[in-house]
């Protein structure tokens, strides 16, 4: 059944691919893949690793060409990869040939890019200071319930979000539950700091970055719960770069099938297998970004 | 050092070695003595030490189960277990975030299991968290929740439990209570397996000999099979039995061997369930250790002595033979060196390495001159040297070179033949050098030579006598013919007539001067030595022919006061005569002749010189001009060089040649046809007494002096000369003469000398032979050094030496330092 669907889906890319370009002959010929990054959580850690910077690496050395990570931010990431700005549609310079720094695949995004099979899972949760008055709800039957709680929990609470990342409050609807929401001036990586520094008592994060915040300051976080269904990161391409996302997808099965994968979640996100086992139970792919 | 020394030595040795043998069988002797008496010390000792390492033991593990507290108390403080219930008392829910603080606490968990080892094994097999509920929280082993082995099961009762450490056989468990803000909120269990901690830190190798076990919790042990004691009840040992320090003996065995005593001690491991029980056998306590040490002790300290021992004799043995190889190097050196034959070595560039008294005294050198770099070949005539050098290259090339005969010349230039024989000098098989000793051979030639000249001489003798009894009768024949043809020609008027009595008459006078020459070639005239001057003798010559002269100019070139001349007057002035008148016919046809007259001495020899400006002499007859009966003159002279009534006899230049010989002279001639010719007699000097560096040569060998020796000599010169030499520095000897025979004897019989120097011919009808059988008569052993200048003695002389070692003969004409020195060497040896 696995290898069925795997021969249709690499079908599909493949004539996709003939349609598109000479991207992947592109980056070959130059020899060089640049890696468009966001210093974010376990991701890019800003340190020169992270579970997105390893596996790029390990992409561009299965294509034959030297890796360059090029830093960039959440608001001009797509417009570095793609050549045109997200807002005003202006054109900018192309800095990267693929973007991965744990971008999860939201839809206004795939307007924008062509999204590889999921790479990680998450989830956006509401994230409280330990002394906020608002309660961990106590999980119900169904996701839908648990983030109806929460819903319910925030009316009139000032919420911390960010625009034009998956922590827009706007993308779970929490601007018709009557909270306050407010946008985070700074950096994603800084939301949950600005708790733990009293700048806000309510803000979403995502799972990885939550989980880390909780490791890291134990006691002055609690989880509130849910505020979105399950989630997928996945490498993003400029959507001219169907080879180059095929050769990605390719890889990445290869790298899941070998262990390497896991092994390097078990590095960056040890509790994560735990978290999400369907994620990582299945084959990789079988709830995929682009293709879905 | 001799061998009865050495035996000697080696016996003390020996003794010596008995005796520390013995002193060491009574120190073992008393080490077993003293080891059997505190046998029971010992094994008390032993006991309590046994004691002191179990409660070393004991206090090990109760150190290292605190540890064990001490993981778990790190792990109570953990931020991720507290971080856990901190969330949970938030109120966070496993699906919501706590289920991530349960996994990093876990993981905690799981860093003891990997990072806690003993002795490179891993000390902890499982970590738990069990909640106060008795719900097992956190456990480092998948698929064991609540499943704890029996004897911990009491820890999932809910409520508080204390801290302890539990165990059976298999496992050990470490239990330490949890509260979280001071509330108890769980137990921290940690595993252990039983066996680890035993073999780690119960059953270490103890120096005691001992071995120890842990009893399992609170219960007995049970022994391992390979050891059998005879225990009381159960057969286990009971931990209790050991409470009050109590010491048990039981008879048992290791692997069913030997039955011996085996002493058990417990100790209690504190704060523990566990005791450590020590089972010993007391025949390995003490008795086989020092007998083991003892025995090595022994054996170690024989070998030491056996190897001193023999080292030292074969030190020894090998000092003795050093010994003996430097007394016989010693002896061979002092035999070399005083070895009346030179020998000598050189290197391969020919400088003279080594050369004994012999070679040294021999050839006139000494240390200094072979330090210098004196060369082999500089001791070669300047003649032989090409040949010699050859000869030596070639010797060096073969394994047993032969002798080389060669001319060899001493540092005062003298003459010397002999043959060297040779040996190569071999270092690591590679030829260095040559080792040769050197027979002198020059008397030996000499005697020789002079057997050879005898034979002639003998020859020419036997024809002498039959041309002197010819010449004697022809002499009588002629004067009767000369006779009658003059008186023939004083009656004859007819000139046909008188022309041939003339011609009769001037070969008559011929025949007359044959048979004279004929007679003197013939006669062995021995030599009547005198001394004399030999410009005296020259001009006498010149006088004698004046007549023959008186056309001729005569240049006379006399050295001022030659030394005196020992030689015959006679024999000199027949060959000076002889050479003159053969320079007077050679200017026959010259038209301005002109005689030379020369004499001069240099280095012991008198040279006399005879030129002329005549005819000369033809190359092709350079060789055979002193052959008897050789003449150019008469019907050889082709090319008419000489006058026409010169006639030769063919005897004048064989008779000089012969004189010369006689005084061991050389002549020696140059001559160039129409030119002239020039003649030179070279006669030895005779001092009449040593010269200074003969007398140098004299003191450097052993000198024997102040002798009495009675010389025999009827000429007066040579006595005078012998004489001089005997009584003079440096001999030094007491001298008596005798002319004759008859005085000879009456001076023999009347007084004792050590030395007789005998003339052979004597004057009287008593001659050196019958001196000598009468010496011999009454004194065997008096030396007797024969004179004689008559060669025709010389065989019946070697005859006699053969047959009497105290006999020596000395030819006549002699050096003055050959007599000194024969008569020296006689009375040394003799």
């Amino acid at each position: 059944m696995t290898r069925y669907f795997w021969s249709v889906f690499f079908m599909i890319g493949l004539l996709s691919a003939t349609a598109w370009g000479n991207d992947l002959k592109d980056v070959q010929t130059r020899g060089v893949l640049r890696h468009l990054g966001i210093p974010y959580a376990n991701f890019v850690t800003g340190s020169g690793d992270g579970l997105d910077m390893e596996i790029i690496r390990r992409f561009a050395k299965s294509l034959g060409v030297a890796y360059q990570f090029v830093p960039t931010t959440w608001t001009d990431s797509i417009g570095d990869l793609t050549g045109r700005k997200t807002d005003d549609k202006t054109s900018v310079p192309i800095k990267g040939d693929i973007l991965a720094s744990g971008i999860t695949i939201l839809d206004w995004r795939k307007n924008h890019m062509r999204f590889s099979i999921p790479v990680f899972p998450s989830q956006v949760w509401l994230v409280a200071r330990a002394d906020a008055d608002v309660s961990p709800i106590v999980p119900g039957n169904s996701l839908e319930q648990d983030i109806k709680q929460v819903m319910g929990l925030i009316e009139d609470k000032e919420v911390l979000g960010l625009a034009q990342t998956c922590l827009d409050p706007a993308l779970y609807g929490l601007d018709k539950t009557g909270a306050r929401l407010r946008y985070f001036k700074g950096r994603l990586n800084e939301i949950a700091p600005a708790l733990v520094n009293n700048d806000a008592s309510l803000a979403l994060l995502d799972v990885p970055d939550a989980l880390l915040a909780l490791e890291k300051w134990p006691g002055q976080l609690k989880i509130i719960g849910p505020v979105s269904g399950p989630q997928k990161m996945a490498a993003a391409f400029r959507r001219s770069s169907p080879e180059l996302t095929l050769a990605f997808n390719r890889f990445f099965i290869e790298l899941w099938e070998s262990g390497v994968y896991q092994s390097l979640v078990e590095i960056y996100y040890p509790v994560f297998p735990g978290y999400f086992p369907e994620f990582f139970s299945k084959d990789p792919g079988t709830s995929s970004g682009e293709n879905e | 050092m001799r061998a009865t020394d050495t035996i000697r030595l080696l016996e003390v040795k020996n003794l010596a070695a008995l005796i520390f043998c013995c002193g060491l069988a009574l120190f073992i002797g008393f080490m077993l003595t003293g080891q059997f008496i505190s046998h029971q010390e010992i094994e008390q000792k032993r006991v309590d030490d046994l004691q002191q390492n179990l409660e070393k033991r004991s206090t090990a593990v109760d150190y290292f189960f605190s540890e064990r507290f001490s993981d778990l108390e790190n792990l109570s403080e953990s931020r991720e277990l507290n971080a856990y219930f901190e969330n949970m008392a938030l109120g966070m829910s496993m699906k919501y975030g706590l289920k991530s603080s349960l996994f990093l606490a876990a993981k905690k968990f799981y860093s003891l299991l990997v990072f806690k080892t003993v002795g490179q094994e891993p000390i902890y097999k499982r970590v738990v968290f069990i909640s106060a509920q008795g719900e097992i929280l956190i456990d480092t082993t998948q698929g064991a929740q609540n499943s704890l082995p029996d004897f911990c099961t009491h820890l999932t009762g809910i409520g508080e439990k204390s801290r302890e450490v539990l165990g059976d056989g298999l496992d050990i468990a470490v239990s330490l209570p949890f509260y979280f803000k001071k509330e108890y909120t769980g137990q921290l269990v940690s595993f252990l397996s039983f066996e680890t901690v035993e073999q780690h830190l119960v059953r270490q190798a103890s120096e005691t000999g001992g071995v120890y076990f842990m009893t399992p919790g609170s219960g007995t042990l049970r022994l391992p099979e390979y050891i059998s004691l005879d225990l009381p009840g159960n057969g286990e040992i009971d931990p209790q039995w050991f409470e009050n320090g109590e010491i048990r003996v039981f008879k048992g065995s290791w692997n069913k061997g030997k039955t011996t005593r085996v002493i058990a001690l417990g100790a209690k491991i504190p704060n523990t369930p566990f005791s450590i029980i020590s089972l010993t056998r007391t025949d390995t306590m003490s008795g086989k250790a020092i007998f083991a040490i003892m025995t090595a002790f022994v054996l170690f300290l024989g070998v030491g002595i056996f190897f001193i021992w023999r080292s030292a004799t074969q030190k020894l043995i090998i000092g003795v033979r050093l010994a003996e190889i430097r007394d016989s190097e010693q002896r061979l050196r002092e035999v070399v060196e005083h070895l009346p034959i030179p020998i000598g070595e050189y290197g391969l560039d020919l400088k003279i390495r080594y050369a004994n008294k012999e070679a040294m005294s021999f050839f006139g050198y000494d240390q200094d001159d072979i330090d210098a770099g004196v060369r082999v070949l500089d001791l070669v005539d300047e003649d032989d040297r090409g040949r010699a050098y050859k000869q030596i290259k070639i010797l060096q090339k073969e394994e047993n070179p032969g002798p080389i005969e060669i001319s060899a010349r001493r540092k005062d230039g003298r003459r010397v033949w002999g043959k060297a024989i040779p040996r190569l000098i071999y270092e690591n098989g590679v030829c260095v050098g040559v080792r040769t000793c050197f027979i002198d051979m020059t008397q030996r030639l000499k005697s020789e030579k002079e057997t050879i000249l005898a034979a002639e001489q003998e020859k020419f003798v036997l024809v002498g006598q039959v041309a002197g009894k010819m010449a004697h009768d022809f002499n009588n024949i002629l004067g009767a013919i000369m006779g009658n043809a003059e008186l023939t020609l004083l009656d004859c008027e007819d000139p046909e007539i008188r022309e041939t009595l003339e011609i009769v008459l001037e070969q008559s006078k011929r025949g007359k001067i044959l048979t004279q020459n004929l007679v003197a070639f013939a006669k062995d005239q021995e030599i009547k030595e005198e001394y004399f001057n030999i410009n005296e003798k020259m001009d006498l010559v010149v006088n004698l022919l004046k007549k023959e002269l008186k056309d001729i100019t005569v240049i006379k070139k006399y050295e001022p006061d030659p030394p005196e001349l020992l030689a015959d007057p006679g024999m000199i002035e027949h060959a000076l005569v002889n050479l003159v008148q053969n320079s007077v016919h050679a200017m026959g046809k010259t038209k301005n002749p002109v005689l030379g007259l020369t004499t001069r001495s240099h280095n012991n020899t008198l040279s006399i010189t005879i030129q002329d400006n005549g005819c000369g002499i033809p190359e092709a007859y350079a060789k055979e001009v002193y052959s008897p009966s050789f003449s150019l003159k008469g019907s050889r002279d082709v090319v008419r060089a000489y006058a026409d009534e010169v006639k030769g006899t063919g005897y004048g230049l064989s008779n000089v040649k012969k004189y010369v010989d006689k005084h061991k002279g050389t002549i020696e001639f140059v001559s160039e046809v129409d030119k002239g010719s020039r003649f030179t007699i070279t006669l030895p000097i005779k001092a009449k007494a040593l010269f200074p560096e003969e007398k140098k040569d004299m003191l450097e060998k052993p000198l024997i002096q102040g002798k009495r020796i009675l010389v025999v000599e009827d000429e007066d010169a040579i006595a005078m000369v012998l004489v001089k030499i005997l009584t003079s520095d440096p001999l030094f000897h007491q001298v008596e003469v005798a002319r004759d025979g008859n005085s000879a004897i009456e001076v023999l019989d009347k007084e004792e000398f050590d030395l007789v120097s005998l003339d052979y011919i004597l004057p009287g009808k008593i001659n050196g032979l019958d001196i000598y059988n009468h010496i011999r008569e009454a004194k065997k052993e008096l030396p007797v050094l024969f004179i004689s200048g008559n060669i025709r003695f010389l065989e019946s002389m070697e005859a006699l030496k053969a047959s009497d070692p105290f006999m020596d003969h000395l030819s006549k004409p002699f050096e003055n330092l050959d007599y000194a020195e024969k008569v020296n060497d006689w009375l040394q040896h003799h």
